[in-house]
């Protein structure tokens, strides 16, 4: 038995960040940025063809989305050394016939989340789509990610980027909620917390070379320097790894973008602590109230 | 109606978009007949979806269907809920049914397509989306024939390894059917709620008898960057196969998974495997063809005394 921690985040909140600290922290070293990829994503098509009895191409989303927590406590009943970490994009949210994220299946969640002015610039590169269709997403209560059987991953429901994050701190199963900003601003204390959170104690020595093995710069560098490219990144971004900083929506966002999006988003960015206001958000305020293990 | 397809004659009481058996008298190999199915008590090996008993497989879509694919790989039973159609089963039937058949017959079913030329097959593995359908379809408008779309069935021998003929057709996603121009082909749905195709070969592109193996490609999807193609060795390339074996944990939970461990072994000496690294957008398929097409010239030209 190895219950799964999933690490999930709306797009763009740093979840490949986190992944490749883990990677590093777990493997003492960032040989291969392609090795990122192998965690096992909660929405890909390979690891439910690998566990369905049928391919899941062949079976419509709703249905499929019925069909993915069974192969998530098929999988977790499998012998493996320690959690499982699965990076999710996925709102946890009920498919009609029970949870998506199966308590049974489930250690606990690590929740990062981002201020969703800055999501919205990230995203609008990644996607290469316009910043109003990127504003638009994050306020759509209906936005999901893939949908079509072709692509690798299967279909996520996500609704907008408040319905996204409302849903994991909801969650019935211990969270850990982590503020990018707060990652940018102290790795080494952010990312603590998230190791103990999943394995019970941290090796501090372990994480302060595993948080500078996957520095931002470097996962660029490394980017830049392999031959083919990060896989995550899509054929018409320029890159996946694009500035790694937090409040640059001050520059990049039209203030009428950033208006829709805090009335779509105001009161959970409150309640994570981000300012509302014109100005960005430091210094970082203490946040209250919300999950946490 | 009595269809042939991977060198087996099945009986059907639906109908199956497959050619008709040779002419010929003897029994059907495997019948296909709806039955009642109720649920069993007790199991050796389960799995999402699915149960193994003695041999036997059942497996399920809640809510559609309930399918059992008896030991020896004789019948295959279908139990569908009420009111789903036939068309909601057809897909699960021809993929992993007769999968599992195949590997009830000590047959090895990989997830692959394969291409003809000059007698001898080239194999295409790859997982769901890796490109095999697409691939197929553009190698058949450059002198190969098309013999298998999702699985092949292959006879792994001591003094050989031959594949015999699969789907006559070619399952492609509404984009790749633009891409290819195949509107015209490509008329009739997989499932009547999803936009994937089913394009049937006309007689000239396909290839219809069992034939020797030249060699195994892994189409392998990257993120970006040129279209390369690599041999794979040891160790990797018995890893590679063996990810790809079609159903594999359907395999496991029969308890064949020591006979197809043997037959990988059995096939990585004698049928070399390659990878061929390409971008995942779809632009690069004529350098894919092209790739292949030499790939698969250089490999006749080894074999030649």
């Amino acid at each position: 038995m190895s219950r799964f921690v999933w690490l999930a985040s709306y797009p763009k909140s740093g979840n490949t960040w986190t992944r490749a600290v883990l990677g590093a922290y777990l493997g003492g070293g960032l040989d291969d940025l392609g090795d990122l990829e192998k965690t096992t994503m909660a929405s890909s098509r390979t690891l439910l063809d690998e566990h369905l009895p049928y391919a899941s191409g062949d079976v419509p989303a709703a249905a499929l989305d019925r069909l993915r927590p069974l192969v998530y406590e098929a999988v977790a009943k499998r012998p493996h050394d320690g959690p499982r970490l699965s990076k999710v994009h996925d709102a946890c949210h009920d498919t009609g016939a029970g949870p998506l994220f199966p308590a049974a299946a489930t250690q606990g969640a690590v929740v990062i989340v981002r201020d969703p002015r800055d999501i919205c610039c990230s995203w609008a590169a990644f996607m290469a789509t316009s910043l109003e269709r990127s504003a638009g997403f994050l306020c759509n209560p209906e936005g999901h990610l893939a949908g079509s059987g072709k692509k690798s991953q299967t279909r996520q429901t996500m609704g907008s980027w408040s319905d996204h994050v409302a849903s994991w701190l909801d969650a019935p199963f211990p969270i850990h909620l982590v503020r990018y900003e707060d990652l940018l601003a102290d790795p080494v204390a952010g990312f603590s917390g998230v190791v103990r959170f999943i394995w019970g104690d941290v090796d501090g020595p372990r994480l302060e070379a595993a948080v500078e093995a996957a520095r931002f710069e470097r996962l660029r560098a490394k980017e830049d320097a392999e031959e083919h490219g990060f896989a995550e990144r899509p054929a018409k971004a320029e890159r996946f790894f694009r500035k790694g900083k937090a409040g640059s929506w001050q520059e990049e966002l039209p203030p009428e973008l950033a208006a829709k999006i805090v009335r779509h988003n105001g009161a959970m960015m409150e309640r994570l602590g981000y300012d509302t206001g014109a100005r960005r958000s430091t210094p970082l305020k203490e946040v209250g109230g919300v999950g946490g293990a | 109606m009595v269809y042939g397809v991977f060198g087996l004659r099945v009986a059907s009481d639906l109908s199956l978009p497959l050619r008709p058996a040779e002419a010929g008298t003897g029994p059907a190999d495997v019948t296909i007949e709806a039955a009642e199915l109720p649920a069993w008590t007790q199991w050796d090996q389960e799995g999402p979806c699915w149960q193994a008993r003695d041999g036997t497989l059942r497996f399920w879509l809640p809510d559609e269907f309930v399918m059992e694919v008896a030991a020896g790989g004789t019948h295959i039973r279908y139990h569908l809920e009420d009111g789903v159609s036939v068309d909601h089963l057809r897909p699960f039937i021809l993929g992993s049914g007769l999968g599992v058949v195949l590997m009830q017959r000590g047959v090895l079913p990989l997830h692959a397509a394969a291409v003809v030329k000059d007698g001898r097959a080239l194999l295409l593995a790859g997982i769901s989306g890796a490109g095999k359908s697409t691939t197929t379809w553009r190698l058949t408008q450059e002198g190969f024939a098309s013999m298998a779309d999702d699985v092949v069935a292959l006879d792994v021998g001591s003094d050989g390894v031959t594949a015999r003929p699969g789907m006559p057709f070619a399952r492609l996603w509404d984009d790749a059917v633009e891409r290819l121009q195949a509107r015209d082909a490509a008329s009739q749905r997989v499932r009547p709620d999803m936009e994937k195709f089913l394009a049937p070969y006309e007689e000239a592109q396909r290839h219809d008898e069992e034939v020797p193996v030249a060699g195994i490609v892994i189409l392998a999807p990257h993120g970006h960057g040129e279209v390369a193609l690599e041999q794979a060795q040891g160790l990797a390339s018995f890893r590679q196969l063996r990810a790809h074996c079609y159903r594999r944990r359907l395999g496991e939970g029969l308890g064949l998974a020591p006979m197809q461990f043997q037959q990988i072994q059995a096939l990585l000496t004698q049928v070399p495997v390659h990878v061929l690294r390409r971008p995942r957008d779809g632009d690069s398929l004529d350098d894919v063809v092209a790739a292949l097409g030499a790939h698969f010239d250089a490999l006749a030209k080894r074999a030649a005394p």
